[in-house]
This record gives C-alpha cells, structure tokens and sequence, in this order.
C-alpha cells in the first residue's frame, strides 16, 4: 500500500514533466518562466554575494600570493568605508561601469542601453543571463550585447517587458559570422561551452594564435567589427577540409556584471530595394 | 512536519540557482542540495507509519524555480530532480526506526543523495544536447555525487532531533 502511494507520485511527477515539456512551446509558458525567473533574481543574487568569498576561495585556491595581496587592498578599502556609504558606492561603480561601455564602445553603437545582469542560468551546458532591461527599454530578440572593452558578450534572445534573456556567444547553440581581423577570413563563431570555435576556414588561410576575431555583417545578423575573441589555437589535420580554431572570449563571460545593449540594431535589417519607375514615368 | 521540508527545499532553490552559478566553474559539478536534503530527511525521518510521502511534492517548487532562472525548461528540472525523492524513499525503506543507527542513516541518504545529484546532472545535460560529452565529463559528475553526499551528511546531523522516537507513558 505505501509502495503503491509512492509509485502514483511518481507516475503522475512524471506525467507532469512530459506535460510541462510538451506545454513548453507556448508563448504563455515562455512568459511565465520569465516571470518566475525576474521574482527569484534577488533571492539568486543575494545568496550569490553571500557565497561570493567562499567562491573567491575555491575558484582561485593556488593563487594565495594574489588572493593574500587583493586581502590586504581589501582591507585598507574597508578600513575606510563608511557603512552607509556602501550603496551610493555601488551605485558609483555601476554608473562608472556603464560610462566606460558606452565610452568604449563610441559612434559604433548608435542608440545603447546600459543593463545589469540578474540571473545566471543554472543548468549545466546553458550560458545566458537575464538583464533587468525589457522591451519597454527599446530592447529586441536579436540585438547584441557589449561587455567591457567593446566585446561582444551575447545576443538576446527573449523579451519581456523589462527583462531580457541573452544567449552568451559561449553558449552551444550560439552561432555568429566572424571574420579574422588581420587576414579577412571569414569563418562561423560557435560556442562550445566554455570557449568559441572558428568553423569553415579553409586550410589554405593564415591564420595565427593570437589573432584578432571580429563579427561580420555577413547575413545583416550583427553589425560588423565588434570584438569577439582571440585565436587560441589553430590545428591542420590532413584529412579535413577545414582548420581547427578555437578562440578565446575577450570578455569574462564568468564574471561579468554591466552589459551594453545595442538598441539602435536592427537584426536581419536588409537594404531596400530600389523604387521601381512608375509606368509611364519616362514619358 | 512535512512543512519543514517542503520549505526548505523551497528556500533551497535559490541556493541551488547560486551554487551552479557561482561556486563551481562547471556547472555539472555543482552539489544538488535539494537532492541532498530529500535524502537526509527521509533517511531520518522515515518509519512504516510515516513513509515520507512529503518529499514527492518537494521537488514541485524548487523545478519551477530553476526552470524559471534558466533557459531550460521547468519540464526537465521537473524530471531532473524525480530521481531524488524516489532514491530517498528507496534508501529509507532500509531503516528500522529505533534500530538503525546514525551511521548507516548517513550512509544511505548519502548514497541517495549521491545518486540523485548524479542524476539531475545526467538528465539536464542529455536537456542540454551534451549527451555525448557525457563520458568525459566523469569528473563533474563524480564531483557533484561527491558534493551533494557531503551536504546530505550534513542534513542528517541537523535533522537528527526530528527522527521518530520511541514515546514514554507521558511522552
């Protein structure tokens, strides 16, 4: 009898998972999780700045000569902090961070909105975040989005009022036209979880570690230029078609925080055709 | 009582949300504490009497919640996460309530709760498209079995008060 009360919870568990899976594809599915997901960001948050030293810890274990260091600068920082005034220093830093981005990224961006990162996503094999900018901002499925540095950090992907899911260029359904700066080679951008791989470049290409990555207006999907990456090895296997490149993100997709959305990009905006002459017009 | 842990598991997702993000580098190496504390509350808590049927609905809040911070869908959290009440149920149908020592309590919510974390990494990977990385990523999964047993360990001593005692005439 109990066993069978506990095989009826898992039947119907299970059912309700192949249900929601199947669900899934609707709109209204999609704008629940969003929802859901922006009311948990600050419980999210404020635990992550809780385990914020214990991760320090752990991430950086054999690196104690800089940790000690960073512990010492860190120190004297307090020291001179003054309690209430940690959140006007937050907000400083923020708007400072933002400045940069919109500095570093100059005349390329056209129309931008600064926006903070919210939430990680938590599945293994996922790389996107949430922001805490939404179509109410001018934010569209398809822009790019800048870290420090002018780099591109992802695309986003969702929108909802104000908020904005972004698929990292790491991600492994992530897919962009690149172009290597210094030989014009033209190759496809792939995450691959934690790196990027420059796929379709021909064996006969120069192509060097080192090397700066760029996008490419190829298929009107990004603007052309921005910063992507680095070469971080280059392979030659006799028996393929193709050069084996992985590249390294310029941006710390681990740690970034502030993010730039280029709001003044149309993804997929192609040239108008031109007007046709009326008939009769030449007479 | 079986509020107690509807709540924690509840307040557990967040955490769960920040440990994946946060304290590892490779997600499916993170600690599944959810997994971990259904393991630890039915090794403590489970008697024929009470067979712990609270922790099937836990897993309901907790799915919404990492569905919901991530762009996988709640469906397969949801199916992620059934492994771990039904191995906390099948470890706990081994204790004798009033003769199953502490020991062998924390060895068998360990063992589930290792399992269970083994399991949501597996499902959410295979979500992900990263079935056949699966092989080399050994380590992670090692790793985040390893993790979640040692916060079921944990779990068993805090819960340890609430397991089922024998009553006194007066008790």
């Amino acid at each position: 009898m109990v066993g069978a009360r506990h095989a009826a919870w898992f039947t119907s568990l299970l059912t309700a998972g192949v249900l929601l899976l199947a669900l899934s594809p609707l709109p209204l599915a999609g704008e629940v999780e969003l929802r859901v997901g922006a009311a948990v960001a600050p419980a999210v948050g404020a635990v992550r700045d809780i385990l914020r030293p214990v991760t320090d810890v752990v991430l950086h274990a054999g690196q104690l000569d800089e940790l000690a260091a960073e512990n010492a600068a860190l120190r004297q920082s307090l020291a001179r902090a003054e309690a209430d005034l940690a959140s006007l220093r937050e907000s400083r830093i923020a708007l400072e961070q933002a400045r940069a981005l919109v500095d570093s990224v100059g005349a390329q961006a056209g129309a931008t909105v600064t926006a903070t990162v919210i939430l990680r996503d938590p599945a293994p094999g996922r790389q996107s975040v949430v922001l805490n900018r939404g179509a109410q901002d001018g934010v569209r499925p398809g822009q790019p989005v800048m870290g420090a540095g002018a780099t591109l950090v992802g695309i986003v992907t969702e929108v909802d009022a104000r908020r904005a899911r972004v698929r990292l260029i790491t991600d492994r359904e992530s897919a962009i036209a690149a172009i290597l700066q210094s030989s014009r080679t033209a190759g496809s951008l792939v995450g691959t979880g934690e790196r990027l791989r420059l796929d379709f470049v021909a064996l006969e290409a120069q192509v060097a570690p080192g090397d700066v990555v760029l996008t490419s207006a190829l298929g009107g999907l990004l603007p052309p230029g921005l910063l992507v990456g680095r070469v971080a090895t280059v392979e030659t296997r006799g028996q393929e078609l193709f050069q084996s490149i992985t590249v390294a993100p310029l941006a710390n997709l681990d740690r970034v925080e502030q993010v730039l959305i280029m709001t003044g990009f149309v993804p997929g905006a192609t040239l108008e055709p031109a007007a046709s002459p009326a008939p009769g017009a030449a007479e | 009582m079986s509020l107690v842990i509807l709540a924690l598991v509840l307040l557990a997702a967040p955490v769960q949300a920040a440990i994946a993000t946060a304290l590892v580098r490779d997600p499916l190496a993170a600690p599944v504490l959810p997994a971990a504390l259904l393991a630890a509350w039915a090794a403590t808590r489970y008697s024929e009497e009470r067979p712990c049927h609270e922790v099937w609905p836990a897993i309901l809040l907790p799915a919404l919640v990492l569905g919901a911070a991530s762009e996988e869908r709640v469906g397969w959290f949801l199916l992620a996460l059934l492994p771990a009440p039904a191995l906390a149920v099948a470890g706990a149908r081994q204790v004798r309530p009033r003769v199953t020592g502490f020991g062998r309590r924390v060895s068998l919510a360990a063992g589930a709760a290792s399992l269970a974390a083994m399991a949501y990494a597996v499902v959410l990977a295979v979500a992900a498209g990263l079935a056949r990385d699966l092989p080399a990523s050994a380590p992670s999964l090692l790793a985040t079995g390893l993790g979640s047993s040692l916060l079921a360990t944990v779990a068993v001593v805090a819960f340890w008060p609430l397991r089922p005692r024998a009553r006194g005439l007066f008790g």
